[in-house]
């Protein structure tokens, strides 16, 4: 894909989750300055669910209420109406995405996790209060939107960046295919739907791993991460748990919560987890395994993807258990053939090979790859047996860029490969500064083309515009002066348009002149050029053509606007069209001249009653 | 080297593993699946007087052998390499009919083969999993190429 993120575009294609219903029809009040506690009340009551979902959730514990609240009015006001738009917001969201066609999001556990996270942050939230937990709670659910947006928008293509991600590379291949990540994404669709600053900013710098700053947004901004992982938990299976209490407990330290009372703000949010999950819907029996979260929580993994080539099984056994101990993800082939197989296919980022193997041997693999488009820029070391000048020339013209000398020093490897690590960062970094330069390239030269064409078209009628035409006209100009044809050109102006948009307003003017424009140019010749040159003025530059043609020309427009009539618009007059006709030829006179005399030609029909067309007299 | 006596370095071999005992464990069971492997390669590329063949099947098991500082089998492998490409060299020059092993090459297999399945003993004796017993090794490597080509006709 690789084009820029366009969000307008996705919205008016309608490829995004978005509201509907009775959450739209709030969303829209509520954006009004004169919106009132009674319409909004009023639309809540027109949808019995809704009704009674605001309700328990004003009355949610949660929340502070202090006494039971009974009507929807009340609630409205309690919550307040920004509050209530963003929990119809999301409910009508759940309700339109429980389900939808990208293979690989699952969507029950995205709304299981969303419903987690959004359940503790108003839990957080009410503890050490930043933002008010009934606001907090409908940011929690909508924390992650982005996600879903992509599943929505791009199922297929999605589909497979789940499938190839592991980690930290989902963000990178989201940004390749998308032009955007799920982070920026969901920051973006919240802020498209007005949710407030501080919201926004948190939601933003919630995304980094450690925020510092003693403010509340980033306050609000540790609590959501503190939230997420709390929400990553709840939908975790036992043995994921296990792995991830000590990350939860050190965080819950931030947050003045030592283990115990931890465990109890866990069990208190999981009932109240499954309590929601019943009102609205949302399954909370999902239960993720350790394989499925380290994709969705992608932690963050050191080292590099290697892969070991090697007939000695042994050499494999212990590098590759070596190299493992290190943080590295490391893959291992027997010959030079099979892992030409895997390069291809995994494209990992540095290869360790032996030189002697059967059938391919090393020399012979890195050739190969560097013959590649795939293998050029894979960092290679060779395991070479011998400091024989000749022999690593060799293997360097094959396209080595180091090598270790068997048996293999672990301290020597490791301190190679940090050097390997750090070229294979810098060519990445070249990489991505090289896309992103083309993407800029490819933008800026997308938005010369607009500008360009914006500045020579007239915006109502979609015709060349004045200084389109004074250009074109001194082109055409010249080209009949050094082919010594005929040029001529057409004045034309509405008859009685002032009245038009005196009596029926702008609306209606522009109307009749899209409605001309559009006669004018189903009327000429395709070698002719019709532009607006302002106002209810256009003019028509008729080359190789003689004034008498010309005459022709404006009589079959002018009879055509008069017979003609806007349908649906009652006019005082019919719209009818004076044009004045100048012919040259061989440039002689001139093309100002030319306007000069067109323009007299159509003065004097005015003159004379109008809807007519006349010939200047020295054509 | 005496039978039996330790041929091989144990302290430099873990100390190559950062004393990873698990996995010098796990390297023995490798090594006592490969050696018979290598060792049939080595004696059938002999019997077919394939020096090419034997200089891949010994370079392989003076890889094998370094793994755990077995000095007296990778001089002797890197000697018996040196010579079968040497060996090889010269067969370039003689047609196929007149090829007749080297008497000294088939000495020098022989003293490697021994002294790998001296490491073998070796090995067992410190690790208890023995998956692959010497007389085993021997009945599948250890018979004179003459016998083996007779067999096949």
């Amino acid at each position: 894909m690789n084009t820029e993120f366009n969000l307008e575009e996705l919205k008016v294609a309608d490829r995004l989750p978005s509201p509907s219903g009775t959450a739209l029809a709030i969303m829209q009040l509520v954006q009004r300055s004169d919106a009132t506690v009674q319409q909004v009340s009023q639309l809540v009551k027109v949808d019995p669910a809704l009704s009674g979902r605001i309700l328990r959730f004003a009355n949610s514990a949660a929340f502070g209420a202090r006494r039971p609240i009974a009507d929807v009015q009340t609630a409205v006001m309690m919550l307040g109406m920004q509050t209530v738009r963003n929990f119809a917001l999301s409910l009508s969201l759940i309700g339109s995405n429980s389900n939808g066609h990208c293979r690989r999001f699952d969507y029950e556990a995205y709304w299981s996790r969303s419903l987690a996270i959004s359940v503790s942050i108003a839990a957080i939230t009410a503890r050490e209060i930043t933002v008010v937990p009934a606001e907090s709670f409908t940011l929690g659910l909508l924390s992650d939107i982005g996600s879903l947006a992509l599943a929505t928008a791009w199922p297929d293509i999605y589909d497979e960046c789940l499938g190839a991600a592991e980690g930290e590379r989902l963000l990178a291949l989201e940004n390749e295919r998308f032009a955007i990540d799920h982070k920026a994404l969901s920051h973006t669709l919240l802020a498209d739907w007005g949710f407030p600053m501080v919201f926004l900013d948190a939601l933003k710098l919630s995304f980094e791993k450690k925020v510092a700053g003693f403010n509340r947004t980033a306050d609000f901004a540790r609590q959501l991460i503190f939230a997420r992982l709390i929400g990553n938990y709840c939908v975790a299976d036992e043995s994921l748990r296990a792995v991830m209490w000590p990350d939860l407990a050190a965080e819950a330290g931030l947050h003045a919560m030592d283990e115990p009372a931890l465990l109890r703000f866990i069990d208190e949010t999981i009932e109240l987890w499954h309590d929601w999950g019943k009102m609205i819907d949302v399954k909370t029996d999902v239960r993720q395994s350790l394989l499925k979260t380290v994709v969705a929580t992608e932690p963050v993994l050191p080292g590099l993807d290697l892969l070991l080539v090697d007939d000695d099984p042994m050499m494999l056994a212990r590098l590759s258990k070596q190299l493992a101990a290190e943080g590295n993800r490391v893959a291992v082939c027997r010959d030079g053939e099979s892992a030409l197989k895997y390069i291809i296919e995994r494209k990992p980022q540095l290869v360790i090979t032996d030189w002697l193997m059967k059938p391919m041997d090393g020399l012979a693999l890195c050739k190969a790859l560097r013959a590649s488009a795939f293998g050029k820029n894979i960092y290679l070391i060779m395991l070479a047996s011998t400091e024989d000048e000749d022999a690593l020339v060799e293997a360097f013209d094959a396209g080595i860029d180091d090598y270790v000398i068997k048996p293999v020093s672990l301290r020597m490897l490791l301190a190679r490969l940090r050097a390997g690590q750090r070229i294979i960062m810098l060519q990445n970094e070249l990489e991505k500064e090289s896309r992103d330069i083309k993407r800029y390239t490819a933008d800026l030269a997308a938005a010369n083309r607009r500008l360009k064409s914006m500045a020579n078209t007239d915006i109502l009628t979609g015709l060349p515009n004045r200084r389109y035409a004074m250009t074109r006209l001194e082109q055409e100009s010249a080209t009949a002066l050094r082919a010594n044809q005929p040029l001529s050109v057409l004045m034309a102006d509405l008859d009685h348009f002032k009245s038009v948009n005196d009596s029926l307003g702008h609306d209606v003017g522009d109307q009749v002149l899209v409605h001309a424009a559009n006669l004018m140019r189903e009327n000429v010749r395709t070698s002719d050029i019709v532009c607006r040159l302002g106002g209810e003025e256009f003019l028509i530059i008729a080359s190789n053509t003689d004034g008498t043609i010309a005459l022709l020309l404006a009589e079959r427009i002018r009879k055509a606007i008069e017979q003609k009539q806007l349908k649906g618009v009652v006019l005082h007059n019919p719209v009818t069209v004076s044009i004045g006709v100048a012919g040259s030829k061989g440039a002689k006179p001139s093309w100002q001249e030319l306007m000069k005399r067109s323009d007299n030609a159509l003065y004097l029909v005015k003159q004379g009653g109008r809807n007519g067309v006349r010939l200047d007299s020295s054509s | 080297m005496a039978e039996g006596a330790v041929c091989w370095d144990e302290a430099s071999a873990l100390k190559r593993l950062d004393n990873d005992h698990d996995l010098l464990a796990e390297m023995m069971d490798l090594f006592l699946e490969e050696v018979p492997v290598q060792i049939a390669a080595l004696t059938a590329a002999l019997s077919r007087t394939d020096f090419l063949g034997m200089t891949d099947a010994v370079h392989a098991i003076k890889d094998m052998a370094g793994h755990f500082c077995a000095e007296n089998i990778i001089s002797l492998a890197v000697s018996l390499e040196h010579s079968a490409r040497k060996a090889s060299v010269y067969d370039l020059c003689l047609d196929s009919a007149s090829k007749v092993p080297d008497a000294n090459i088939q000495l020098m297999t022989d003293d490697l083969i021994r002294a790998m399945m001296n490491l073998v003993d070796s090995l067992q004796l410190g690790n208890r999993s023995q998956r692959c017993s010497t007389s085993y090794i021997l009945a599948v490597v250890l018979h004179p190429c003459s016998k083996q080509k007779r067999t096949k006709r």
